[in-house]
């Protein structure tokens, strides 16, 4: 099968420190990670994050090769804005010069800085998504939303539905995959032709996709209500979060290295 | 003890359309293990709905473990005391795991955390699904998904398990573990079962039988009893699987042999 081996969300099962954290702590840590990977910008800065990042390698205990495959779809990204401000930034000085293609000093450190920061990114919102478990990260979520309840956020049902989605993944791609071999069956073939040729084959794949998961939809809305559900209201939650003094603690060493980051960087 | 009771029902989606229910009246007792036939577009699942509180009658009234399904209150006690197993495993798993998934209805029911845990526990042993509590529904086999499904409803407790084609979806050895899990709970739980099938020998399974027929009840028989009006449901076109269809000819003929074949087709029961 096409796509059995798939693994959602990429969560591996551990008990290292970052797996033992309250999957809020995480999420916010990260949350401010990011924050302060677009305050940095000096090689200073981004030393001293490329030193954090190994920080948390160390403490979440996950082998390499996972976050490895989690960079290797941005790869091109990263290749292609690396590129762009080598070529296309003029600041600091002409570094090498052939034909109409001038590399600036400025251009290659821009396009270092940004790389490193797109695999930064990738790298601490990977560590997130291999220590916690999906379940725990959409309860994370509403957690943190619920205060927002006030303002009209629908905090239960974005987790909801972020759930949802999470689970019918797997099964959307079986789907995909029965529809793709009951049309190549019938003489469909996705692979071969011109772009155009290409993109119908993909239309006569999209339309029973859609139709069937429509129908999925209302089948599990049907099977919600037979179980009782009725929005959020009088819910109680099977997994409980707790926050522990080491998550208070992570948070506020995360805030300070984030901070120390930012004004030593230079 | 009754547990439901229908009253005098009609159902029609809008008054525009044509009656899918008319004039349904049945009661069922606690214990009882009650199949639904009839072809398609006859009413079964509707009626399933009804008794879920999923629907509500245009006419006539539906009560279930003494509440009536047009209260709302009613309706939310219903759906606790009603579980319901729907025909296709994929479309009635919410959560990512069978273990969060069997806490779903729980959770909707509002009790609290250690109960759930120990219901979960309880009911996994009792569906044979502890095995693979924490597994992702799709990785599961056919039989599995529908027993999880089955672990669903019954960590709410309820007194009815309603059945809407179950088994349809799934193969021999799928559909048989599930039907000895549905037998298991009938017989040992006194949990009361009303299955929607197309399957005589699943219907068979049962104390009795209803046949609907656009829209209205036209059979209600203990199964034992129809079991020696094969002819009837032939006549119904009803297709009868061949060891039936055997029996059935073997009583035409007055054939010895009649007694053997519905001792086979007994054993075959007891799963």
């Amino acid at each position: 099968m096409m796509f059995k081996h798939i693994i959602i969300g990429q969560y591996l099962p551990g008990q290292s420190f970052l797996h033992r954290m309250d999957a809020r702590a995480k999420l916010a840590a990260v949350f401010l990670l990011i924050i302060v990977l677009f305050l940095v910008h000096t090689w200073k800065g981004y030393g001293l994050a490329v030193i954090g990042a190994c920080g948390l390698f160390f403490l979440a205990g996950v082998p390499f090769r996972y976050i490895r495959k989690g960079m290797y779809p941005i790869l091109i990204f990263v290749v292609f804005s690396f590129l762009l401000h080598a070529f296309f930034t003029q600041e600091g000085d002409i570094l090498v010069s052939v034909g109409v293609l001038t590399i600036y000093t400025g251009g290659l450190e821009k396009g270092v800085f940004i790389s490193l920061r797109l695999l930064l990114l990738v790298f601490v919102t990977s560590l997130l998504t291999l220590t916690t478990s999906p379940v725990d990260l959409t309860d994370a979520l509403e957690r943190i939303l619920t205060p927002l309840k006030r303002l009209g956020v629908p905090a239960h049902e974005i987790a909801l539905m972020m759930s949802i989605a999470i689970r019918f993944i797997p099964t959307l791609l079986q789907e995909t995959e029965k529809i793709i071999k009951a049309q190549t069956a019938r003489g469909a073939d996705f692979g071969k032709g011109s772009l155009t040729a290409r993109a119908q084959a993909f239309v006569s794949l999209l339309v029973p996709l859609f139709v069937r998961a429509f129908k999925r939809a209302e089948d599990l809305a049907i099977a919600m209500e037979a179980r009782g559900y009725d929005g959020g209201r009088g819910r109680t939650k099977f997994r409980q979060l707790t926050w522990q003094a080491k998550d208070s603690a992570a948070c506020i060493v995360i805030v300070i290295f984030g901070i120390a980051m930012v004004i030593f960087q230079g | 003890m009754r547990i439901v009771s229908l009253e005098d029902v009609s159902f029609r989606y809008n008054e525009m359309d044509q009656w899918i229910l008319q004039e349904i009246n049945v009661a069922i007792q606690q214990a009882e293990w009650v199949s639904v036939l009839g072809p398609n577009g006859s009413g079964k699942s509707t009626l399933a709905r009804l008794l879920n509180g999923l629907l509500l009658p245009e006419k006539g009234t539906v009560w279930v473990d003494g509440n009536i399904t047009s209260s709302e209150e009613g309706r939310q006690i219903i759906r606790r005391s009603a579980g319901m197993v729907f025909q296709n495993p994929d479309h009635q798993f919410v959560a990512p795991t069978v273990r969060d998934d069997l806490a779903f209805g729980m959770e909707n029911a509002g009790i609290d955390r250690e109960t759930m845990i120990a219901r979960i526990n309880q009911v996994a042993w009792q569906t044979g699904v502890e095995s693979f509590l924490d597994a992702e529904p799709h990785r599961l086999s056919g039989g599995q998904k529908q027993r999880a499904a089955i672990a669903g409803a019954l960590v709410l407790q309820p007194k009815l398990l309603l059945l809407d084609e179950a088994t349809s979806m799934l193969d021999p050895n799928g559909r048989k573990e599930v039907l000895a899990t549905v037998q298991g709970l009938n017989r040992e739980e006194g949990i009361t079962i009303v299955s929607i099938t197309h399957d005589l020998r699943e219907a068979f399974l049962a104390d009795r039988i209803l046949y609907l027929e656009k829209g209205k009840l036209i059979q209600d028989i203990p199964a034992d009893q129809l079991l020696h009006q094969l002819s009837w449901l032939e006549e119904k076109d009803v297709p009868l699987p061949y060891e039936f269809a055997l029996l059935e000819i073997l009583r035409s003929r007055d054939s010895k042999h009649a007694t053997v074949v519905e001792k086979y087709i007994r054993k075959g029961l007891a799963l």
